[in-house]
């Protein structure tokens, strides 16, 4: 007994150290291992929104905007995760990973890219159309599980919530949308890690009604992609070294000389 | 980022070579010795310019130890070329110090002020 009490104490010193450990479950994903990125973070901008590869167009991944290897190419209608945003060498830039592909994080042009019509952007189009919520989930049990869209009609759906761990108490709505056709919508905030619009009507309908939404156009740049032009910043280090490789010519004369 | 890099490149080497000139006139250089002065700068001045831009720069590398490391790198440079070329220059590696010195910290204080 009198040889565990230091190791108890010690214990509770290194749980009672943890309480001031800062909370990690809201920190927005970061490239990791990415130089380029680690150089310039502080000159980036969050975005935070989900784009898309416009028809017809197509889009390279690049390890850094100074980088021309691809790292993936997306084509049309493919959707990207847009992390942050950087204005290099005159063009805008920006990091992030295609969805369902976080492994595969780069950098790319966002002038190529189509914003997604997101929560955001309905709620910058429909808040004052919002009401409150009036307990429309109360008494519910899920059967099997409960979808959340990205917006009332958007026919997509990234995540879902689960009996499994969920705490009924806990779900409620912030807002209630009513959309064209009479349905009610709530959108369900931060839970679990889960958030987004449920289909109030029929929270685990799959395919409930759709009003799909155009954001406005983001694309400004279209037509074959270049690589990133690194051409002129590596002309000035060809032409530095010439310089200083021609003056060491004249400094050996200049030593021949001398010796003469 | 290709005309920043050659904008600083252009100003830092005429302010050095303006400075690096002048203090050599104080210390006695002329002639043979002031041309080495121009020539040792030419050398390593841009050199050193793109080295603290691709490694603080493109690579994100602190500051410290970038810059003592390129300072001591050139002084070194330069002390050697003043000894082995220098006509009537008076302790060359004091000179390739104190010169360097001169030029960094004038360099320093006038982005401090600007």
């Amino acid at each position: 007994m009198k040889k565990t009490r230091p190791l108890s104490l010690l214990l509770l010193l290194f749980l009672t150290c943890a309480l001031f450990l800062p909370a990690r479950a809201d920190i927005l994903w970061e490239p990791i291992g990415n130089r380029f990125y680690e150089a310039h973070y502080e000159e980036c901008q969050v975005i935070d929104r989900t784009y898309y590869v416009p028809e017809g167009s197509s889009l390279n991944l690049y390890q850094s905007p100074e980088d021309g290897a691809v790292l993936k190419e997306l084509n049309a209608l493919d959707r990207i995760y847009v992390n942050q945003s950087l204005e290099w060498d005159g063009e805008l830039w920006a990091v992030g990973y295609p969805v369902g592909d976080y492994e595969t994080e780069g950098w790319f042009r966002l002038g190529r890219l189509q914003l997604e019509y997101d929560h955001q952007s309905f709620c910058e189009d429909y808040s004052d159309t919002f009401t409150d919520y009036e307990g429309q989930l109360e008494g519910y049990r899920i059967q099997d599980q409960i979808y959340s869209w990205t917006y009332p009609g958007s026919g997509i759906s990234d995540r879902s919530l689960e009996e499994i761990n969920l705490d009924y108490s806990e779900l409620t709505c912030q807002s209630v949308y009513t959309d064209p056709e009479g349905g009610q919508w709530g959108y369900v905030g931060y839970y679990m890690g889960r958030f987004g619009w449920v289909y109030l009507d029929d929270p685990e309908n799959p395919e409930p009604p759709a009003f799909p939404q155009q954001a406005e156009a983001t694309v400004t740049e279209t037509g074959p992609e270049e690589a990133p032009s690194v051409s002129p910043l590596a002309l000035v280090f060809v032409l530095v070294v010439l310089v200083a490789a021609v003056t060491a010519v004249l400094l050996w004369r200049m030593k021949k000389t001398q010796k003469k | 980022m290709a005309a920043a890099l050659a904008q600083s490149l252009i100003v830092s080497l005429l302010l050095t070579l303006a400075l690096e000139e002048l203090f050599a006139l104080v210390w006695g250089l002329r002639g043979r010795d002031l041309k080495l002065v121009f020539l040792i700068n030419l050398l390593t001045n841009p050199l050193a310019v793109s080295a603290h831009f691709a490694l603080c720069r493109l690579w994100g590398l602190p500051e410290i130890p970038v810059v003592p490391v390129i300072e001591s790198l050139v002084v070194l440079t330069e002390g050697v070329c003043c000894r082995s070329l220098g006509e009537k220059i008076r302790h060359p590696w004091a000179f390739a110090l104190a010169v360097n010195l001169f030029s960094y910290g004038t360099g320093v204080l006038l982005q401090a002020i600007l």
